[in-house]
């Protein structure tokens, strides 16, 4: 996709280098907004004080995020794996939908005025996207009987 | 430093780099055992990232060096399988008539609902109710140990505390736990290689292995069902019928856990002492500032390495970083390698308790088989560990450690240290 001249991938790098300028960790925001959202997740990093767990999530997160507005390479089969193994955990899939949608309006927040109509338009297609793979690989776990 | 050589030797270097690219053979146990492979794999992240052996003693085999590549076979379970069937997930191809299915070395849809079964005794919550045991017991060990005199660290501190959280697990009858050691260790040997003599001695350990849980699993099955492995599997929908209609994947998923819940630990623990004998520099870090744990162990698993590879088998032809590998061929992930890869690890060849990622690491591996108690083994080298700076100075190592004959387990059969009171 291409808007104003710029591709979605361009957009979304856009996006995390301006907050990456504004907040030099962004892991304390996205995951104090995802146990609002989802209060029940955060009894599962109750043995994370140092964030080095949420951490490597949330880079994990990005990787697939920048992948899919790029080249598409990995964050299908990224996604589909860590679906699958948080599954046997009892995590259920759903969450990793809402932790992308966490990730945006945390950037969002940080952005301000520099939240442009294309970032936004950028950050709902990939969202779209990503939430299609984490539903391909719900699917795949619970085949319809 | 301690018998080790690092890759900055230059003989182990010397040979590495003399010896002709397509004649390299990583997958040789003896430069485990010699501790002098480091160069061959710098030489081949370099080199030859994709890598093909034509000949060495499993065969010829695919070798993946780097951090990328590794984790780009690892999510891609359509193409690179783990079935038993078709060789497993080790350089060394079991005989066809002992290969045997576990959840790791199975492909999907069968792998998840199996893994699944196990999964509930690594969850934050059971792993809360493990913590005050693990400390327990490690406080015990730990309380025990002679000062001032040497005695071996793998034997009185590394085997025992795994053993006895895996007697735990499983609810195993605790005078015998050391059994479970063995198995564990015969599992995964090499026949002639000091474990075990022959293939034959090994399969007759490993059916006395399936035959003492066979009787555990028939008292199991009969109670109510338990918080242990064996009552789970035992219970499970997805795994009950497996001892009488797939005794092998039975036994498979029995050596499984037992392997993954003690040689795993075991080297890494281990490990943990040599890596701060060899760094003491950080080794001063972490007595002085306790809190460093937390960091400290995610880089000292990958450090150590505890499994040097996972291996999987092709399913189709495929092109993959400009190489063609073909249906059927063995492909090697060599985790060991990709943990020292200087593209994604800042200063990969350095020991540095405070990393800003200490998780970035494939110790655990990648992907739906990602290892299932990873938590688990970093709760018990954290607590371990908080309990040894609470009692000990110092834990020097005073000999020379002696390393497996393995290509796959990394780690140590004898680390002399004395603690001084």
């Amino acid at each position: 996709m291409v808007a104003g001249g710029k591709t979605t991938g361009e957009l979304i790098v856009e996006s995390l280098e301006l907050a990456a300028a504004r907040c030099e960790d962004l892991t304390p925001l996205v995951y104090d907004r995802l146990f609002i959202a989802k209060p029940e997740t955060r009894a599962l990093f109750r043995t994370d004080p140092k964030n080095l767990i949420k951490g490597s999530m949330l880079e994990l997160a990005l990787e697939a995020i920048l992948d899919f507005a790029g080249e598409k390479k990995a964050s299908h089969r990224l996604i589909f794996c860590e679906v699958q193994s948080h599954d046997a955990y009892g995590t259920q899939p759903e969450i990793f939908t809402v932790f992308f949608v966490v990730v945006r309006d945390v950037l969002r927040e940080l952005l301000g005025t520099d939240w442009s109509a294309e970032i936004d338009a950028a950050w709902d297609a990939t969202l779209r996207g990503l939430d299609d793979y984490v539903n391909q690989a719900i699917a795949a776990m619970r085949p319809a009987a | 430093m301690h018998g080790t050589i690092k890759p900055s030797d230059d003989a182990a270097r010397e040979l590495a780099y003399a010896t002709p690219l397509d004649q390299l053979d990583v997958g040789n146990p003896e430069l485990f055992r010699s501790y002098t492979f480091w160069p061959y794999f710098e030489r081949l992240r370099k080199e030859a990232p994709v890598h093909y052996c034509r000949e060495s003693m499993f065969g010829p085999y695919w070798s993946v060096t780097k951090y990328n590549d590794i984790m780009e076979i690892e999510t891609n379970h359509q193409v690179f399988s783990s079935a038993a069937a078709l060789g497993g997930i080790s350089i060394r191809d079991q005989p066809l008539e002992f290969r045997r299915a576990s959840f790791i070395a199975m492909d999907q849809p069968d792998h998840g609902p199996q893994r699944k079964t196990v999964a509930p005794m690594f969850t934050p919550t059971h792993l809360d109710e493990l913590a005050i045991n693990i400390r327990k017991r490690s406080a015990e060990v730990l309380d025990h140990l002679p000062l001032n005199e040497t005695f071996d660290w793998v034997d009185k501190v590394s085997i025992e505390l795994t053993t006895q959280m895996l007697a735990v697990l499983f609810d195993f009858p605790w005078e015998e736990r050391r059994k479970l050691t063995r198995w564990s260790d015969v599992s995964t040997a090499i026949p002639g290689g000091g474990v075990v003599d022959t293939e034959e001695a090994k399969q007759k350990e490993l059916m006395e292995c399936a035959e003492y849980f066979g009787r555990m699993w028939d008292e199991r099955i009969k109670q109510p069902p338990k918080s242990d492995l064996l009552s789970m599997m035992a219970h499970s929908p997805a795994t009950r019928h497996l001892r009488e209609a797939n005794p092998m994947n039975f036994l498979g998923n029995l050596t499984l856990l037992i392997v993954g819940g003690n040689d795993t630990t075991r080297n890494t623990l281990s490990g943990s002492v040599v890596a701060l004998n060899e760094n003491p520099d950080q080794y001063k870090k972490l007595r002085e500032n306790p809190e460093l744990i937390e960091s400290f162990v995610p880089e000292v698993i990958r450090w150590q390495t505890p499994l040097t590879h996972m291996r999987r088998t092709a399913l189709e032809d495929i092109e993959f970083k400009g190489k063609k590998i073909k249906k059927g061929d063995k492909v090697v992930m060599w985790y060991v390698s990709g943990n020292r890869d200087g593209d994604v690890i800042e200063n990969p060849e350095d020991f540095i308790i405070d990393r800003k990622r200490p998780r970035t690491h494939l110790s655990f591996g990648f992907g739906i088989h990602r290892c299932v108690g990873l938590r688990l083994a970093e709760l018990q080298l954290k607590i371990i560990w908080e309990e040894i700076l609470k009692r000990f100075k110092s834990i020097e190592i005073v000999g020379e450690p002696k390393r497996p004959y393995s290509s796959f387990i990394k780690g140590y059969d004898e680390l002399p240290v004395r603690i001084t009171a």
